[in-house]
């Protein structure tokens, strides 16, 4: 919309008039106020309450408690693993996906999103069946002679997290490396370089917001993962939403999980910030910026 | 751009419009779900599941019978909602089913003080049961159950339970401070039974320390019944009439009746709820004899009234916390010390587990 445009608009409702644009989003952003920001608010209040006073200390007990720092610590790294399992598997995919025929390319497409469908409980418990010590991949496993506990491990949280966040790397990244001339290739074959230095100094370059844009919201949607780890995981493996959970329905501890929720949120916050450095994040929401 | 064409697709758009048919048609149900006008709705609260349903079957269904009313049930219980529900002043939940140390615990502050002169059961039912906000509904058992396929020789104590060799292989345990798992390891290093409470949680915590590795965790009933059903535990402290299910599964599994844990579920009313007169009534038919048998026929939890005699099955019975050779076993957990002590030791309990 141009700026001409604007104030014609703003023309026809009076010069007092309110801009159509911000009478469009009223409704969502009255919406986000009343039932997201509201209780968020609601959320640091509690978390800076105790006792009736303002106090840190529901913050300082987190700090200082290594339980809890074992438990963010662990939640970032298995975010972190996370994102890039999700990176490795969803390269070669993606990159499959722009060379093959449309055909093969919708079916590549829907193996990928008919799960994005599916429940994340049900495939959760998909998970459950097929980690257990009498399920396939361990029986699998032991005719390769290969003996490794996957049930309430790292690793087997690690492979249900990895299955369910798959979609949100591979959409973003096929979305980024279809929009890449395959000429620029060819051209910088015909300038003498090999296959793999083409691909290092030419395709993967262009290819990395889209592997940016993704791993962020894979590492995002990472930090808040409560139901996978809680089914296949143990308390040893617990991440920082299951902690709240507790601090909040066993002990009705609500301002200690207040504070850690706020915590989580600032991280994510910072996070996102850092990578707003190298990538631009409205491009996470809109197709046109990734190119 | 290429991107995304399938995402478009009719196909897309078809599923799109079942989903919102089907989220139409879930509203509809739910407003016409919203009770008949002019009749007072009970709402009831459990933990879910095959439970409730036997509760809803044998208890709630024939109470709006009789009173002319409308009993909601709802599900699953958390605490954290009823606190929510007082301090917001917007109390929805009436009776609901909860641990007995909660309810010495937040007597009072979340829970109504009951009115034993409306109970009309009250003589029929045990005296250490009944607390200033709690009424005793069935006795939950925690058992040993062991996979008798696994042991040539049978455990018989919870020292068996912490001896990894001679009794190899995985044990479950409830990831919550009164699951019990503190107690057997109490038990198993010795300390007698008469002097268990209160508890040493370092020495408890030190005693299962022994077993870590073999030791497999479970945060919920279903997690529970998978662990014992797949194989993937040889041992569990379970809840009793879960596995009762277990049994009828095809788990070759088998109890330990020996120094096994007792408890009394309890029934509460919410503070604040608007029906509390209502609540009371529901109360005294719950512990009813009629309604105590129909609902242990259904869930092989024992009928807290002492009256009432369901006749059990051949695996309930094997089940029966109320049974004669059964029930002077069993160990009734200390409920006043854990109403003291739980804020503390479920912080204790939670560092020790995540770590």
């Amino acid at each position: 919309m141009t700026i001409a445009d604007r104030q014609g608009l703003r023309g026809a409702f009076g010069p007092r008039a309110v801009p159509v644009g911000v009478l469009l989003i009223a409704p969502a952003v009255l919406y986000l106020a009343v039932f997201y920001l509201l209780p968020l608010l609601d959320i640091v209040r509690r978390s800076l309450v105790v006792d009736g006073e303002l106090s840190a200390d529901n913050y300082i007990d987190f700090f200082t408690t290594p339980a809890y720092v074992t438990i963010l610590l662990r939640t970032i790294g298995m975010a972190v693993g996370a994102t890039v399992l999700c990176v490795l598997i969803a390269y070669p995919y993606a990159y499959l996906m722009t060379i093959v025929s449309n055909r093969t390319r919708a079916v590549l497409l829907g193996v990928v999103l008919v799960p994005f469908w599916t429940s994340m409980l049900a495939r959760t418990y998909a998970w459950l069946v097929l980690l257990q010590d009498s399920g396939p991949i361990k029986s699998g496993l032991a005719l390769l002679g290969v003996d490794v506990p996957l049930l309430r491990t790292p690793a087997g949280v690690l492979i249900g997290m990895v299955q369910i966040l798959l979609p949100f790397m591979v959409l973003p990244l096929y979305n980024t490396l279809a929009s890449i001339d395959r000429r620029l290739l060819a051209a910088a074959r015909v300038l003498g370089a090999n296959p793999l230095s083409a691909f290092a100094k030419v395709y993967f370059p262009l290819s990395l917001p889209g592997v940016l844009s993704g791993g962020v919201i894979v590492y995002v949607l990472s930090l808040g993962f409560y139901v996978t780890p809680a089914v296949l995981g143990s308390p040893q493996t617990s991440l920082i939403s299951q902690l709240i959970v507790q601090e909040l329905s066993q002990r009705l501890a609500w301002g200690s999980a207040g504070a850690m929720s706020v915590i989580l949120i600032v991280l994510t916050l910072v996070f996102l910030a850092l990578a707003s450095r190298w990538l631009n994040i409205r491009a996470l929401f809109s197709r046109e910026v990734i190119r | 751009m290429t991107a995304l064409r399938t995402g478009r697709s009719p196909g897309r758009r078809r599923l799109l419009g079942v989903g919102a048919t089907l989220a139409g048609l879930a509203l509809l149900a739910g407003c016409a779900g919203s009770g008949e006008p002019g009749k007072p709705v009970l709402t009831t609260v459990g933990y879910g599941g095959a439970v409730d349903e036997a509760s809803f079957e044998a208890i709630g269904q024939p109470f709006a019978e009789a009173f002319d009313v409308e009993v909601r049930p709802d599900a699953p219980l958390d605490y954290s909602k009823i606190k929510a529900q007082v301090e917001s002043g917007k109390v929805s939940w009436d009776v609901v089913k909860v641990e007995p140390y909660w309810a010495i615990q937040n007597c009072g502050t979340y829970l109504e003080k009951i009115d034993q002169s409306l109970i009309e059961t009250l003589g029929e039912l045990p005296a250490e049961g009944i607390t200033e906000c709690g009424i005793p509904l069935d006795t939950f058992g925690f058992v040993m159950l062991y996979d008798h396929d696994a042991y040539p020789t049978a455990p018989t104590s919870w020292t068996d339970f912490f001896d990894v060799a001679k009794f190899p292989g995985k044990r479950a345990i409830w990831n919550f401070p009164t699951g019990m798992a503190l107690e057997a390891a109490l038990l198993a290093d010795g300390v007698p039974v008469d002097s268990l409470y209160p508890l040493d949680v370092d020495r408890a915590l030190a005693k299962l320390d022994s077993i870590r590795d073999d030791l497999v965790f479970y945060d919920t009933g279903a997690i529970q019944s998978e662990q014992i059903e797949s194989g993937e535990v040889e041992m569990s402290i379970a809840w009793s009439a879960r596995a009762v299910d277990n049994v009828k599964n095809g788990a070759p599994f088998s109890p330990v009746w020996k120094d096994h844990f007792l408890l009394y579920d309890t029934l509460s009313i919410v503070k604040g709820s608007s029906q509390v007169e209502l609540a009371h009534q529901y109360l005294s038919f719950a512990t009813s004899v009629e309604q105590q048998v129909a609902f242990a026929e259904r869930m092989p939890y024992a009928p807290a009234n002492a009256n009432a005699k369901p006749a059990l099955d051949d695996v309930q019975s094997q089940f029966d916390l109320a049974s004669p050779e059964i029930a002077p076993q069993g160990i009734v957990i200390d409920q006043q010390w854990w109403a003291e002590n739980f804020d503390a030791v479920s912080e204790i309990w939670t560092k020790w587990s995540v770590g």
